[in-house]
């Protein structure tokens, strides 16, 4: 196949997909038109969520707040733990041990996100619970816990090949001049990596703000400004925990939340920087 | 004829034809009458496909024609029906109230389980019971098993401790947690939970089956169910047999 075919087809594909993800977003803004108009920015700023109150209500403020500081913290404690995990792993040479970290890696990156939440709603959340002596597990510091071990296996993954790729010379060069492997990888490979590190961070982001299953299991479910101890509900959860029994004005705001994820996840697909 | 697009035209007939499907009679509608209603299909001889849904889109499916008989966990609003559907009453899903098999409580009152609700205890021995931290589970906003429980025991508009998304999620918050109590249907209780008699109070709701006038599919089906033969197979599969009919 020669090269004008190959990219007209591309091309071909592109509009392909991008009619129906156009059509999809327009479906969605006209679902949720009737509450953007109706309710306005009591949406965003209003603090009470009764859909089936009288009169109904539909402040997601407290909702925005969780998923915002929930996908924060969850993100910062997961670039920690994939750096102190760099440090070890860095520029060492690939010995079983590496291999076998990395295998384990990409194994639990692959766990489907109800598998993960299962073992926390069944053993994480009662094991908090017992070790705090609070009167329930499920609270946002077990939401953040869990949507941290969701994407830790894959920004770890991303960070240490990024790692993988840097020319030799970087290690070797520095190693050669007597520096101490842990300053090698924190103060040569890590910053090289940057880029890769901030795409690898955007996309984990991304997935935390839409991941439904997870926080809709073990957060607690009830509309509460986020404190690490406090049961707390995530947009996303309001959506896929709601839309099912959802009609009329109920409907549109959920299709108006939906709309506000996108939003909160639009970093993770323009944010992202070229190659350093 | 390349490779390339022979791939994204057998695509297109994959994604085309799964929609086709053959010409059996649909039953669509709300999940908690799902299980009762297989038993129904299985005793009348088969023939029906039996779908989700939610009771929300069952009015919608059966107006449009995509469904023969809708099902309907709730009150139908007169506004739903109009003047072409035919809704009539089969059976009644009574509700339970439940704890942890290791329970705070044995015995509550409609009153106290009201005052629980709307927040007015902090401990169990405020009602007689262990020492250990009040803990309430409720449903999402617009679950039919919310309503007909917050109606029945006057506690519109309250918050509780936790909000479960579904009877699934509400029966693991419960079973997993020795401070909870909380409200399920009564066919979904299992040995994980401890029923809690509740003194003057009747938790039930009706179930309905909905279909267009006129339709004597559906409407052989409905006088199936509420046949003697039926009615056992409600009681099998934990719902009462409605006394009322259309």
């Amino acid at each position: 196949m020669n090269r004008f075919r190959f990219t007209s087809r591309c091309r071909l594909a592109a509009v392909l997909f991008l009619v129906p993800a156009v059509l999809a977003l327009l479906l969605l803004f006209e679902g949720a038109f009737p509450a953007l108009t109706q309710e306005g920015i009591r949406l965003i700023l209003g603090t009470h969520w009764a859909p089936d109150g009288d009169p109904a209500a539909f402040g997601m403020l407290p909702m925005i707040c969780t998923t915002v500081a929930g996908g924060g913290c969850s993100l910062l404690l997961a670039y920690g733990c994939s750096v102190l995990i760099a440090l070890w792993a860095g520029g060492r040479k690939p010995t079983r041990r590496w291999a076998s970290l990395h295998f384990l890696l990409e194994v639990s990156a692959a766990v489907p996100s109800v598998v993960w939440s299962y073992f926390f709603l069944t053993a994480v959340a009662p094991a908090i619970q017992s070790a705090t002596g609070l009167p329930v597990g499920t609270h946002f510091l077990t939401a953040i816990l869990l949507l941290t071990v969701m994407v830790l296996p894959s920004l770890t993954s991303l960070l240490l090949s990024a790692l993988d790729r840097l020319p030799e010379d970087l290690t070797m060069g520095g190693l050669a001049l007597g520096v101490p492997r842990l300053t090698v990888v924190s103060a040569l490979l890590l910053p090289a990596a940057r880029g890769e590190l901030r795409t690898a961070l955007l996309l984990s982001f991304g997935r935390i703000i839409g991941e439904t299953t997870a926080v809709l299991m073990v957060s607690g479910g009830t509309v509460s400004f986020p404190s690490f101890f406090a049961p707390v509900r995530f947009l996303s959860a309001a959506i896929g925990g709601e839309l099912p029994y959802a009609t009329g004005l109920h409907q549109s705001a959920l299709l108006a939340a939906a709309v506000l994820l996108l939003i909160l996840a639009l970093p993770a697909a323009f944010g992202k920087e070229g190659r350093p | 004829m390349g490779k390339g697009l022979k791939i994204c035209l057998l695509t297109a007939a994959v994604v085309f034809l799964t929609g086709c499907g053959g010409e059996q009679p649909v039953i669509s509608g709300s999940a908690s009458m799902i299980p009762a209603v297989r038993l129904l299909c299985a005793a009348a001889g088969g023939g029906w496909e039996i779908q989700g849904g939610g009771s929300s889109a069952a009015v919608a499916d059966v107006r449009e024609g995509r469904s023969t008989i809708g099902l309907m966990s709730r009150d139908p609003l007169p506004e739903e029906l109009g003047t072409d559907l035919v809704c009539a009453p089969v059976a009644y899903d009574p509700l339970v109230v439940v704890t942890a098999a290791d329970s705070p409580i044995s015995f509550l009152t409609k009153d106290s389980l009201r005052d629980l609700y709307l927040g007015k205890y902090s401990s169990w021995d405020q009602l007689g019971g262990a020492s250990r931290p009040v803990v309430t589970v409720g449903r999402e906003a617009g679950s039919g098993t919310k309503d007909t429980f917050e109606s029945a025991v006057g506690c519109h508009g309250s918050c509780p401790t936790l909000t479960a998304m579904g009877s699934g999620m509400a029966r693991l918050m419960i079973a997993g947690n020795k401070n909870a109590i909380g409200y399920i249907s009564a066919w979904q209780a299992d040995e994980t939970l401890t029923m809690i008699p509740i003194d003057g109070c009747d938790l039930r709701r009706t179930l309905y089956f909905i279909w267009r006038k006129g339709d004597e599919t559906a409407q052989s089906f409905y006088d199936f169910v509420r046949t003697p033969k039926g009615a056992q197979l409600l009681a099998q599969a934990g719902l009462l047999p409605a006394e009322e009919s259309i």
